[in-house]
């Protein structure tokens, strides 16, 4: 673990331990009303980040700030699960997508990679 | 992920009481149900997974999420009649409706992620019970899917089998259920100095026929939410009487959906829902002023949502005798769950208890909510092997 992981894992414990888990996060979530799995709504991953698991799955997130909308709580949840990419990514664990987009991004100046006119490229969620 | 980390999101509900999950199943058909019936013996029902009294928390138990089966199956707008499945929420029921001008009109103020299935097996009120009532009443029949794995009708007579047991039958698999036209509404919020003033003011509107909900706000929930440190009153009218439209009164309907959240926020995440006559909120609410516990809720109903920090069970306690001697229920909507099994009385607990039997005799069902199985799952199956 580097130090600037261990900084954001303490970052994110403190905005997470706000969570009182009543839900209200999934109401505007679009990758909750989608997949219709509570592990991936803004309270699971909260919770799961709540107990120290950081998981690809934090990447199943739109970051659209739908859930902070709704939090009664306040809580920067969309904030908390940017900064667990952050530590993903410190700690070798994200995903196989986020490497190639971060590879084309440093290779052709887009996330897409090389761009052949009239060709489609595979997209990315960030 | 290790399966055991991916079972963390399903080892809680809104009431915040950690259990433990074994596993997690998401049927899709009544087919899928009876099949993990037949093969389990330990399932937890979720749907919204918003309860607060840990309807929703497993002990060892498989989860079984309703969330995906989610279909509007049938919509008779001329008759005002819609056939869902249980986990459809609440709020994308409604927005589908909107386009027919019709409602679901019981709303718990947990609408946006409440599942129909969810509010039928606590029989939640809401906002506008005032005018509504309590789900059941807003139901034709039901499907199911009980303990034994056997697959029901549900009519009006025998809806109390399933409607208000929360879970400890079987599962709702689909519901019909009755709307109504939707209405644009309008509020108006009064900002009030003494108790006495608001037993007055809330009188005043609780036998208008327009009216569809009294919301109550003490001092210290209004400052938090922003207001003035007073209590508000929030009368919601059906017709042009309130004072705040359109986007106002949206604001003001948000404002009181986090009224509970808000207060949790700052330690007071146990939430109660004692039921008390409308004569008695006075004294009442003196009561919570003198040991110093915050409130809010539905008071042209009667249910008060008092709210205290987690190691306040004594306060807890006092409360509810205090709520006995009124001659109030301790729940009002939110259901016993796991939290309030010992102030059940005698009566009830026979009824539920011969009702459960009938459906679930192994108590496959949310074992131990509401009331206690007493045995062992296991120990049941054994039984049952030698009954046989
Ligand atoms: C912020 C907030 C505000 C709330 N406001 C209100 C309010 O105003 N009024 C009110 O009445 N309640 C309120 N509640 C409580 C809660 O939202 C309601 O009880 C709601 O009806 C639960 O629905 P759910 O889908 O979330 O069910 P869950 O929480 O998932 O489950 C509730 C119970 O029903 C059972 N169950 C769920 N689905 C099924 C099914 N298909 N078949 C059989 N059993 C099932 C579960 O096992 C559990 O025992 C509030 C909760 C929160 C967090």
């Amino acid at each position: 673990m580097t130090i600037e992981s261990e900084n954001a894992r303490e970052e994110i414990k403190e905005i997470v331990k706000k969570c009182i888990t009543c839900g209200i996060c999934k109401s505007l979530c679009p990758v909750f009303k989608t997949i219709r799995e509570e592990k991936v709504s803004p309270r699971g991953k909260t919770m799961l980040l709540k107990k120290e698991v950081y998981d690809e799955i934090i990447y199943k997130c739109s970051l659209c700030r739908g859930c902070e909308q709704r939090c009664p709580s306040g809580i920067k949840i969309c904030s908390a699960f940017k900064k667990a990419r952050k530590v993903l990514v410190e700690e070798g664990k994200e995903t196989e997508a986020n490497k190639e987009m971060i590879q084309n991004i440093r290779t052709y100046g887009n996330p897409f990679g090389k761009i052949v006119p009239g060709k489609c490229r595979k997209l990315y969620c960030c | 992920m290790k399966k055991s980390e991916e079972l963390i999101p399903y080892s809680t509900d809104a009431s915040m009481i950690e259990g433990n999950a074994i596993k997690v199943v998401f049927p899709k058909t009544i087919g899928e149900i009876r099949n993990i019936i037949g093969k389990e013996n330990n399932i937890t029902i979720r749907g919204g997974g918003t309860s607060l009294v840990g309807g929703a928390v497993p002990f060892n138990s498989v989860v079984m999420d309703l969330s995906k089966m989610n279909r509007i199956l049938n919509l008779d707008a001329g008759n005002r009649i819609v056939e869902v499945e249980a986990g459809i929420i609440l709020d994308e029921l409604n927005n589908y409706l909107e386009k027919y001008n019709l409602e679901f009109p019981v709303q718990p103020s947990s609408h946006g992620v409440c599942t129909i299935g969810g509010m039928i097996a606590a029989n939640a009120a809401g906002n506008r019970a005032i005018k509504y009532g309590k789900t059941r009443k807003w139901i034709i029949e039901l499907e199911a899917v009980n303990g034994k794995g056997e697959v029901l009708k549900i009519k009006k007579s025998d809806l109390e089998d399933f409607s208000g047991m929360e879970g400890i039958t079987g599962v709702i698999v689909s519901a019909k259920l009755k709307l109504e036209p939707k209405i644009k509404r309008t509020t108006s919020m009064f900002s009030i100095e003494t108790l006495d003033s608001v037993a007055e003011t809330a009188k005043k509107y609780k036998d208008n026929k327009e009216v569809s909900e009294i919301e109550i706000l003490d001092k210290t929930t209004s400052s938090l939410l922003g207001l003035e440190e007073k209590y508000h009153l929030i009368v919601e009218f059906e017709n042009e009487e309130g004072e705040l439209k359109g986007k106002d009164y949206d604001y003001i309907m948000n404002l009181r959906d986090r009224a509970y959240p808000a207060l949790a926020n700052i330690g007071f995440s146990h939430i109660e829902d004692p039921e008390i006559s409308f004569q008695k909120f006075k004294e009442f609410a003196e009561f919570l002023e003198s040991e110093r516990i915050p409130f809010f809720g539905h008071l042209g109903v009667g249910i008060i949502h008092p709210v205290f920090m987690q190691n306040q069970k004594n306060k807890i306690q006092r409360m509810f005798e205090v709520v006995k001697r009124f001659k109030g229920q301790i729940t009002g909507e939110h259901g016993v769950g796991i939290i309030k099994k010992e102030f059940l009385d005698s009566i009830n607990k026979k009824i539920i208890e011969r009702i459960k039997n009938r459906h679930d005799p192994l108590c496959k069902m949310n074992c131990n909510k509401v009331i206690n199985c007493g045995k062992k799952t296991e120990e049941k199956i054994e039984e049952a092997k030698d009954d046989n």
